[in-house]
C-alpha cells in the first residue's frame, strides 16, 4: 500500500508494483486528463507537477516520488501554490483558442504554468527552449500567444 | 428463449439510447453522451436537431470533432438558420445512423476538409424546416400569420407577445415537415469568430478521448504486431520467469499478439516479454534505397498513363528544344514516406457479449468501424453500437479500422470491456503512410513568360488501391493527381490555376509493400512541392521574379491572383529585405480553396532557419474566421514539420523509426510566427483543414534557393541539404 498526495488529496494505491506515475494516475485513479503520448519522456503529453516542478510522469516511478505533492491538469488550478497562475493560463488558453484536437494540451498547460511560476514574463526564446512538448495539430504559435497573455495577467 | 430475447432487446435499447445508465456516469464527457433532452417535451426535428422543453437546442453534429472545429461551425450555421440563442445551443457527436452519411458518400466519415462544405446546405434545410414548424405553432397560438412573425434568439414574436421555442415544441412537431422551407439570408454569428464549443473541456482535462474511456470492469490490452507488412504470427511463448501478475490472457491475431491485463502497464510489460515468432515474407530484404531505385526507374519507363492532357505538350517541348527557341527546363523531385504520428496513439475500447458489440473509439469513419466490429465479432451490424469520442489527432490515420478489429478480437476472449492502446512504437511502425513519390517535370518557357508545353510524370505507388481495392482507374491513381488539376474537373489548359494550353501529366505506377493511407492533403502534399518548386525553377531560368512569373500565369484566375497579391504585400515582397533574410513564394489550390504562402528564411551555420510564414487563404466564405486561421496555422506547422524533418524509412522490409527520437516532428522552437490572412471572395465555400499544407514546403525551399542558389529537390530539407 502506498499513499500519495494528488491534487491536495491523499490517495491510497493498493498495488505494490513500482510503475510509472502516469499509469497510476490514469489506470488506478482514473485521472485521465494526463495523457500517454510516447512513453519515453519525449513528447510531454504526460507532464504533471511534483512540488511545483514539471515532470514527465511516464518517466517517474512510484519509488521516485517520496512525499512530493502531485498536481495534474484536473487539480492544477484548484489549489496549491501555482493555482492562481494555472487559472490564468487556462483562461488565456481559452481566450487565444489554443487547442485543436487538444490531446497534448494538458501537458502544455502544466508546462506553461511551471514556466510562468518561474519566469513571470518569458521571452519568445525562453518559451521556445522551455516548452518542448509536441503538438501535432500545430498550435505552437497560439501557445506562445497564450503564454504572453497569461504573463500580462489578462 | 423468451427471456433471452427480452434481454437482447433490452440491451439493444440501451445501445440505441447511447449508453446505459451505469455507463453514462463512467464516460460523461464523451461528445456523444452529453446534452440529452430532458424528457417528454423535447422534440426531434429530423436527425440533426432536438429542441428541448426548456428552449435549449441540441445539434447532433453529423461529423467527428478532431479539433478542426466543425462541431462549432455547423452549430453556428444551425443557430443562424433556426433563429436560436447561441448560448443555449449544445453539440453532440453522432451515433451510427445512415441518415447522417456524408452527402454523396456511403458512410459517416470525417475527412477531406469536407464537413462544412457538404453539410452546410442539408443542415440549413433542416433548421429552416424546424423554424417553419415552430413558426406555425406560434402563429396558431397567437392567431397570426406565421410569415409575419419575428424569429430570433430562441423566441418567436408578433411584436407584442413572444413565445420561447420550448413552449412550442409539442405543437410544432405535429405539423408536417415542409419540403422546401425558405432559407434566411441574415447571418448573425456566421462569419464571426465564435469560441469553439469543444475548447473548455480541452483545457481542464475533462474532454474524453479514446484512451480516456473508463467503463465498469474494463481491462487493458497491449499489442505487438508483425514488423514487416504481410507477415503472420507463427508462435507465441511466455518467457521463463516473466512477471504475470494481473495478466488475464494472451490473444493471437493473424498479424499480431495481444496481452490483456488489469492495467495498461501490466499488459505492455507482459507483451514485451513474450517470445514471438512472425513468418518471413518476400519483402524482408527491402530497404528504402530499393524502393527509391524502383520509383526512379519508373520515371524513365517508356510507357505511362496519361490522366491529364491538353494540346500537344511533347511536340511543343520538342520544338522549343530547337535552335533559337525558348528555354527548356527539366528537374526531378522526391518526397519520402510520412507518418501521421497523432498525439493520441491508436486506441479502441470494445465489449462483445455474443449478441451485441459495443465500441468506443476516436474515429474518422464510423461506418467502416462498425462493419469491422461486426465482421470480427460475428455480431450482426444492427447490433453493433459505436460511440465516437473526441479524436486526439486524425490527419487521415483514424480513417482506418485496424485497431477496431484488434480490440474487438481481444474483447471476444473476456467477459468485459477491453481497451486496446498501441504504444508509440507500434504507432510509428504500423502506420498507413503518405507514399514516397517522385516526379519529373519539363517545361518550355517563352520570352513572355508563358509555358509553351508542360510535362509532368508522377511515379509511385497507389493510395487508390487502399480505397477501392485496385490500384488504377484507366492506368492512373486519381489520388496521386490531387493538387495537379483542380477540384473543378480536369480543367484542360490548366495545371493548378496556371494557364498552360499544352500540358501532359503522366502516372507511372510503381507498387510498394509499405502500407499507404491518407495523410493531410493527400496527393496535394506531394504535388504542391513538385509543381511549386518547379515554377520557381522556371522563373529563375528566365530571370523573372518568382511572384510576377506566377502572376502572369495566373492572370485568368482572379481568386488565385488575389491571394498571391495579398501575401506579396503582407510579406513585404517588394520592400527592402533585412540583411541575410530571403523570401520564397508558393501558390496552391487545395480542397476547393486558394492559398498562397511566403516563407522568410536565413541560413545559419549552413542550416536554413524559417523566421516567418505569411499565408493568405480564400475559402469562399469563412464560417468562423478564428477557426479558419487555426486550421491554416496548424496545416502550415505540420507541412513545415514534414518539410524540415520528417521521413519514414524501410530496412529489412520493416519501418525503421519507432518514436519521436527518430521520427522528429516540429516543436515550438522550429515553428516561426505565422500570419494568416483571410480573403473573403464570396466564391462557393471551400475546405480549410488541409488547404494550408501543400504550399509551405515549396515556399521554404524557394526561399532557400533565393538565399543559397541551391535547389532542394528532395525532402526533408534538413536531412538532404
Amino acid at each position: 500500500m502506498i499513499e500519495i498526495i494528488v491534487n491536495g488529496e491523499v490517495r491510497v494505491i493498493t498495488d505494490e508494483e513500482d510503475i510509472p506515475l502516469l499509469w497510476v494516475l490514469r489506470d488506478h485513479l482514473n485521472l485521465t486528463g494526463t495523457k500517454f503520448g510516447c512513453g519515453v519522456g519525449l513528447c510531454g503529453t504526460c507532464t504533471v507537477l511534483l512540488d511545483g516542478e514539471p515532470v514527465r510522469s511516464c518517466q517517474v516511478y512510484m519509488s521516485d516520488l517520496g512525499d512530493r505533492e502531485i498536481r495534474t491538469i484536473e487539480g492544477i488550478a484548484g489549489g496549491g501554490d501555482l493555482a492562481a497562475v494555472a487559472a490564468r493560463v487556462q483562461g488565456a488558453w481559452i481566450a487565444e483558442q489554443v487547442p485543436q484536437c487538444g490531446y497534448c494540451q494538458s501537458g502544455m498547460i502544466v508546462a506553461a504554468t511551471a514556466l510562468l511560476a518561474r519566469d513571470p514574463d518569458p521571452s519568445d526564446d525562453r518559451i521556445d527552449e522551455t516548452m518542448t512538448n509536441i503538438c501535432r495539430c500545430g498550435t505552437y504559435t497560439r501557445v506562445r500567444a497564450a503564454i504572453h497573455r497569461a504573463a500580462k495577467g489578462t | 428463449m423468451a427471456t433471452m430475447r427480452d434481454a437482447v432487446s433490452m440491451s439493444r435499447r440501451s445501445l440505441l439510447l447511447g449508453l446505459s445508465g451505469s455507463l453514462l456516469v463512467a464516460v460523461t464527457g464523451l461528445p456523444g453522451a452529453r446534452g440529452e433532452g430532458s424528457g417528454e417535451t423535447a422534440g426531434d426535428f429530423g436527425p440533426f436537431i432536438r429542441v428541448d422543453g426548456d428552449g435549449s437546442v441540441r445539434l447532433v453534429a453529423p461529423c467527428f470533432e478532431l479539433g478542426q472545429g466543425s462541431h462549432t461551425g455547423l452549430a453556428m450555421i444551425l443557430c443562424d438558420e433556426l433563429g436560436a440563442d447561441w448560448d443555449r445551443v449544445t453539440v453532440v457527436g453522432p451515433e451510427l445512423n445512415p441518415a447522417l452519411n456524408v452527402p454523396g458518400r456511403d458512410g459517416q466519415t470525417t475527412s477531406g476538409s469536407q464537413m462544412i462544405r457538404r453539410w452546410r446546405d442539408p443542415l440549413r434545410q433542416a433548421a429552416a424546416a424546424a423554424r417553419e414548424m415552430l413558426a406555425r405553432a406560434a402563429g396558431e397560438r397567437l392567431g397570426r400569420d406565421p410569415d409575419g412573425l419575428v424569429i430570433e434568439g430562441g423566441w418567436i414574436s408578433d411584436g407584442t407577445v413572444r413565445l420561447g421555442f420550448g413552449a412550442l415544441v409539442e405543437a410544432a412537431r405535429r405539423f408536417p415537415v415542409p419540403d422546401n422551407p425558405g432559407l434566411r439570408d441574415r447571418p448573425t454569428i456566421v462569419g464571426t469568430s465564435v469560441p469553439r464549443v469543444d475548447i473548455p473541456a480541452k483545457v481542464n482535462g475533462m474532454a474524453v478521448y479514446g484512451t480516456d474511456v473508463r467503463l465498469p470492469g474494463m481491462v487493458h490490452a497491449a499489442i505487438r504486431q508483425a514488423p514487416v507488412q504481410g507477415a503472420r504470427l507463427v508462435s507465441v511463448a511466455r518467457s521463463a520467469g516473466a512477471e504475470e501478475a494481473g495478466v488475464l490472457g494472451i490473444v493471437e491475431a493473424p498479424e499480431a499478439v495481444m496481452v490483456i491485463a488489469t492495467t495498461f502497464w501490466r499488459a505492455k510489460t507482459a507483451v514485451d516479454a513474450l517470445d514471438v515468432v512472425f513468418s518471413e515474407t518476400e519483402h524482408d530484404g527491402i530497404a528504402t534505397a530499393d524502393i527509391d531505385a524502383a520509383r526512379h526507374a519508373a520515371l524513365d519507363a517508356p510507357e505511362a498513363a496519361r490522366p491529364i492532357e491538353a494540346g500537344d505538350a511533347p511536340a511543343r517541348i520538342a520544338a522549343a528544344r530547337g535552335p533559337g527557341s525558348g528555354v527548356v527546363v527539366t528537374a526531378d523531385y522526391d518526397v519520402p514516406f510520412l507518418h501521421h504520428a497523432t498525439m493520441e496513439p491508436m486506441t479502441c475500447t470494445a465489449r462483445v457479449d455474443g449478441e451485441t458489440c459495443e465500441v468506443w473509439l476516436p474515429t474518422q469513419d464510423l461506418t467502416n468501424s462498425a462493419k469491422a466490429a461486426s465482421k470480427v465479432s460475428g455480431v450482426p451490424l444492427e447490433n453493433v453500437a459505436i460511440h465516437a469520442t473526441y479524436v486526439g489527432g486524425g490527419f487521415g490515420r483514424k480513417f482506418e479500422t485496424d485497431c477496431v478489429e484488434q480490440a474487438v478480437r481481444a474483447a471476444m476472449t473476456v467477459d468485459r470491456p477491453v481497451q486496446l492502446t498501441w504504444t508509440r512504437e507500434e504507432d510509428v511502425r504500423h502506420g498507413f503512410y503518405r507514399p514516397a513519390m517522385s516526379a519529373r517535370l519539363t517545361a518550355a518557357v517563352t520570352a513572355e513568360g508563358d509555358l509553351d508545353g508542360f510535362l509532368m510524370r508522377i511515379a509511385g505507388p497507389s493510395v487508390l488501391e487502399h480505397t477501392i481495392g485496385k490500384p488504377l482507374i484507366n492506368g492512373s491513381d486519381p489520388i496521386a493527381m490531387l493538387g495537379v488539376g483542380t477540384e473543378s474537373g480536369k480543367a484542360p489548359g490548366k495545371v493548378q490555376q496556371y494557364a498552360i494550353p499544352d500540358l501532359l501529366v503522366e502516372f507511372a505506377f510503381q507498387p510498394t509493400h509499405v502500407r499507404l493511407g491518407y495523410w493531410r492533403s493527400v496527393g496535394a502534399s506531394e504535388n504542391g512541392f513538385f509543381i511549386e518548386s518547379f515554377m520557381d525553377e522556371l522563373a529563375h531560368a528566365v530571370g523573372a521574379d518568382p511572384y510576377r512569373f506566377r502572376r502572369h500565369l495566373l492572370r485568368e484566375s482572379p481568386r488565385a491572383l488575389a491571394v498571391l497579391d495579398k501575401v506579396a504585400v503582407e510579406s513585404g515582397w517588394d520592400s527592402p529585405r533585412r540583411e541575410g533574410r530571403f523570401l520564397g513564394i508558393a501558390f496552391s489550390e487545395c480542397v476547393g480553396s486558394m492559398v498562397a504562402e511566403v516563407a522568410e528564411v536565413s541560413i545559419e551555420e549552413g542550416r536554413p532557419r524559417v523566421h516567418r510564414v505569411v499565408a493568405a487563404i480564400d475559402c469562399g466564405t469563412a464560417i468562423n474566421p478564428n477557426a479558419v486561421e487555426a486550421q491554416v496555422l496548424g496545416a502550415i506547422t505540420m507541412g513545415l514539420s514534414a518539410a524540415l524533418h520528417e521521413r519514414i524509412t524501410v530496412g529489412d522490409g520493416a519501418i525503421v523509426q519507432g518514436n519521436f527520437h527518430d521520427y522528429a516532428v516540429a516543436r515550438m522552437a522550429d515553428t516561426p510566427p505565422i500570419d494568416v490572412h483571410i480573403v473573403d471572395s464570396g466564391a462557393p465555400i471551400g475546405g480549410v483543414g488541409e488547404a494550408g499544407l501543400p504550399a509551405v514546403a515549396p515556399a521554404v525551399c524557394n526561399a532557400i534557393f533565393a538565399a543559397t542558389g541551391r535547389r532542394v529537390r528532395s525532402l526533408p530539407i534538413l536531412e538532404t541539404s
